[in-house]
């Protein structure tokens, strides 16, 4: 059973390896490709440090600190952190999502958690310094006004439409095996 | 880390525990995505995107370069240089901040690690808003600069 099971989680990935290294030697000369190998290698180190970070904002900080931050009732300075925190992160928006899942999980709002994955896609430090660097200061400015705004209004569409579910729990298999995890201690 | 082992040895043990399990169930799949990316990618190279973004104009060329930027994951460290070159090139300021937006907010490849983790109805409300705005921000921008 369990080796069935390892074997249906890896299948796919033995498929597109196998795909992947016919691709490589068929297009073996054409340099044409805007994503390296290296890129790949670059995506996968942030992984750790990403779920690295996750487990300890779940093993340290406790739900009432994270209500009282950045929970419903935190106002500005909840949604103004939120942005903060998103706009420090480091990586591809995916990497955002297991992040966001723990912030909901230890009681953050959810208009502050889709702020901080809006943040994190579109206000983020180390882009704008790349942004303002090739497409220049004004345009940057700019386009930081208008991402923010749509930040707040897709945050606000998805905090109205969850509100009218009565439980609407992020990432159910995920968390429940957490707190099988957190039950063990 | 280091600071959190000096203040509590068996909270970062645990820690350190959580952070492989999620590793392990992650990796394949994330492995997975990220190779079936970059077979994909081997076919959209600048030339293509260039093109998509500069001849055409107007609200099909925008949207042409929305879809192009929602299937694509690309570092933005590459991403911004090439839209300046766009730009220089003759490509629209509408299309190339489409581009880029939806290059950030919409992933269309990465849906089912999002929908693992946000449902599927929210993850969809997510990206079609975030495309729909990339789409008013991309006209204002367009607006402004010429």
């Amino acid at each position: 059973m369990k080796n069935k099971s390892f074997i249906k989680k890896y299948l796919a990935l033995f498929i597109v390896v196998a795909l992947f290294i016919v691709f490589m030697l068929i297009n073996r000369d054409s340099k044409n490709s805007v994503f390296t190998v290296w890129d790949l290698v670059a995506m996968v180190l942030l992984l750790p440090p990403t779920y690295l970070l996750v487990s300890l904002l779940d093993v340290w900080v406790e739900r009432k600190t994270m209500i009282k931050l950045i929970g419903n009732d935190s106002g500005l300075r909840g949604v103004l952190l939120s942005f903060f925190m998103g706009s420090i992160g480091i990586g591809p928006l995916y990497m955002a999502f297991p992040i966001m899942a723990i912030l909901l999980k230890k009681g953050a709002s959810v208009r502050n958690a889709f702020i901080f994955l809006g943040a994190w896609a579109t206000t983020k430090l180390t882009q704008i310094f790349f942004e303002a660097g090739s497409l220049g200061l004004k345009y940057t400015m700019i386009r930081l006004l208008l991402n923010s705004i749509s930040i707040i209004l897709i945050s606000e569409l998805i905090n109205w439409t969850v509100s009218k579910e009565t439980e609407w729990t992020i990432n159910k298999s995920n968390d429940k095996k957490l707190q099988s995890i957190t039950e063990e201690m | 880390m280091g600071f959190s082992f000096i203040k509590s040895k068996e909270k970062s043990i645990v820690a350190l525990k959580k952070t492989w399990e999620s590793l392990c169930e992650m990796l394949p799949k994330f492995l997975t995505l990220l190779l079936f990316i970059m077979i994909m990618l081997s076919y959209i190279d600048e030339v293509f995107i260039s093109k998509a973004l500069g001849k055409s104009t107007g609200i099909g060329g925008i949207i042409v370069s929305g879809l192009l930027g929602s299937i694509t994951l690309m570092p933005t460290a590459v991403a911004y240089p090439l839209a300046a070159g766009l730009l220089k090139l003759g490509a629209g300021y509408a299309q190339v901040t489409m581009f880029i937006t939806t290059l950030t907010t919409v992933g269309i490849v990465t849906l089912k690690i999002e929908k693992d983790y946000l449902g599927l109805k929210v993850t969809l409300l997510r990206n079609i808003f975030s495309f729909l705005l990339a789409f008013v921000n991309a006209v204002i921008i367009a607006f402004i600069f010429t």
